[in-house]
């Protein structure tokens, strides 16, 4: 996403017979600017910018208890503890990777000084102040207006939800890697709202990650193959927690990630994880993702090692970039327990299609040509799942982590193995 | 019938209060004593951008 000009990110455009911000917002501008953001008016630049002497604030929302409330005080109470808000999922993969399996974002506070301090100061400045979502672009967008400083109950999908899940979400939803079509829920003008109907307000302190949340959207609360019986559908989903996730068949390619992206914010160089990020996000080799932040295209097929959380025996996993020093420039040379999380993960990738190189038909048979490791095609259709070896070639480090979600024992014997 | 009447008659008054409704006043576009002022002027907000050397974060 290209940054605002400086002085766009700040701009408020009086249109038509807009004389002021009360002709935008009458409501908020009633408060007046000072109120919530602080600092002096009238006054020059500097006084009027000045946070030492006259407390001002960039984004009140910072401190949404005060400078929300009482207004929304029902929604300020509860979002201090939501997904968004404290990224529990986050704090659950670092809690476990240090401490243990049987470890969640509940003892994220067990976890050593540098890991919580690091990630207060910049996992937390992300995820996210109110104003992040409904007034500006987020900070990991540079920030700026979207809309005139217009409080907007619905975030702006572009601006605010795929400004941050823009490497995976936005690049999937959007049909941005090469070869990909974009989902057919994009294609069909859905908004990320349509599906989400989850509170994202709402306090998640009971969850230990995002598939943990209760109302969650699943393919189920629109498409019901019962209703439409369906020959794949019937011999791949014989029943609950038996079959394929769905997205073993329907998502394409997908973009996956190497490496960490932690930077020491106290070295020369600090920029933080935003700018690596930035500078690498459209490199893409697999083997080279040391020292950066890579991404590569790729569509794997693992084990479903937890059925409690996740449908299906089998699903779709993506690489995450998490590699045993990841937190080393906070100071915190190894996890402790980084074996105990494999590195390919459960993911939900937003680039559906009904025909997808796994169903595609084209010119008759049957779509297990495309999947399964035997007979002509075999050869290829093995590269569509994760096995042992690829963990040990590609990622010797991270070969006991991924034991349980390689297919290796998992599918049938009369397949071709690597 | 009463249905119309209704419509008809919002629709009236909508296109009054657009065609007459002022706006709110407020200070000087450009006076860059106040907030409004100031971040309601492209000109000006490119002058002190460019004068202070600050990149403006620009808020949440």
């Amino acid at each position: 996403m290209v940054p605002l000009e400086p002085w766009e990110k700040v701009f408020i455009k009086l249109v038509g017979r807009q004389k002021s911000y009360a002709d935008i917002d009458d409501v908020h501008a009633i408060i007046g600017c000072v109120t919530c953001h602080g600092g002096k008016e009238p006054a020059d630049f500097a006084t009027a910018h000045d946070s030492e002497n006259f407390g001002f604030v960039r984004d009140p929302s910072i401190v949404a208890e005060t400078n929300c409330n009482p207004c929304h005080n029902g929604i300020v109470a509860t979002s201090a503890n939501s997904m968004h808000s404290k990224a529990w999922g986050e704090q659950t993969t670092i809690a476990q990777r240090e401490l243990g399996a049987d470890k969640d974002h509940n003892n994220f506070s067990e976890c050593a000084i540098e890991l919580t301090e690091g990630f207060s100061r910049e996992c937390s400045s992300c995820h996210t102040t109110c104003g992040q979502c409904h007034i500006s672009r987020p900070n990991s967008a540079a920030g700026g207006f979207i809309e005139n400083h217009r409080f907007k109950k619905t975030p702006d999908q572009t601006n605010n939800c795929l400004a941050c899940h823009g490497s995976r979400i936005a690049t999937d939803f959007e049909g941005h890697l090469e070869g990909n079509e974009p989902d057919v829920h994009s294609t069909k003008y859905m908004k990320c709202w349509d599906c989400h109907k989850e509170d994202m307000h709402a306090d998640a302190s009971g969850s230990a990650t995002r598939y943990h949340l209760s109302d969650l959207p699943t393919c189920e609360d629109c498409h019901n193959y019962f209703e439409v019986p369906n020959f794949y559908h019937q011999i791949h989903w014989p029943s609950e927690g038996e079959g394929l996730s769905c997205f073993v068949c329907h998502s394409q390619p997908y973009n996956n990630c190497n490496s960490c992206h932690t930077k020491d914010p106290n070295s020369l160089n600090a920029d933080w994880w935003q700018t690596g990020y930035a500078e690498s996000a459209t490199e893409t080799d697999v083997h080279t993702g040391s020292g950066g932040y890579k991404e590569f295209p790729d569509f794997k097929i693992g084990y479903n090692y937890d059925h409690k959380l996740h449908k299906g025996k089998f699903i779709v996993v993506r690489h995450i970039p998490i590699v045993r020093d990841s937190y080393s420039p906070w100071g915190h040379d190894q996890l402790a327990n980084y074996d105990v999380r494999p590195t390919w993960e459960y993911t939900s990738p937003h680039n559906i299609q009904r025909f997808t190189p796994q169903t595609d038909t084209t010119g008759g048979g049957y779509c297990f040509k495309n999947c399964h490791a035997k007979g002509d095609s075999a050869s290829i259709n093995i590269d569509r799942y994760l096995w042992q070896s690829d963990v040990d070639t590609d990622y010797p480090d991270e070969s006991i982590a991924n034991m349980p979600v390689v297919v290796d024992d998992k599918l049938p014997d009369t397949w071709q193995k690597p | 019938m009463i249905k119309k009447i209704k419509l008809i008659a919002i629709v009236i008054i909508s296109l009054f209060w657009i065609a007459c409704d002022p706006g709110h006043e407020t200070v000087d576009i450009g006076d860059p004593s106040t907030c409004e002022g100031c971040h309601t002027s492209e000109a000006t907000l490119k002058v002190y951008a460019q004068a202070s050397g600050t990149e403006p974060s620009g808020g949440g």
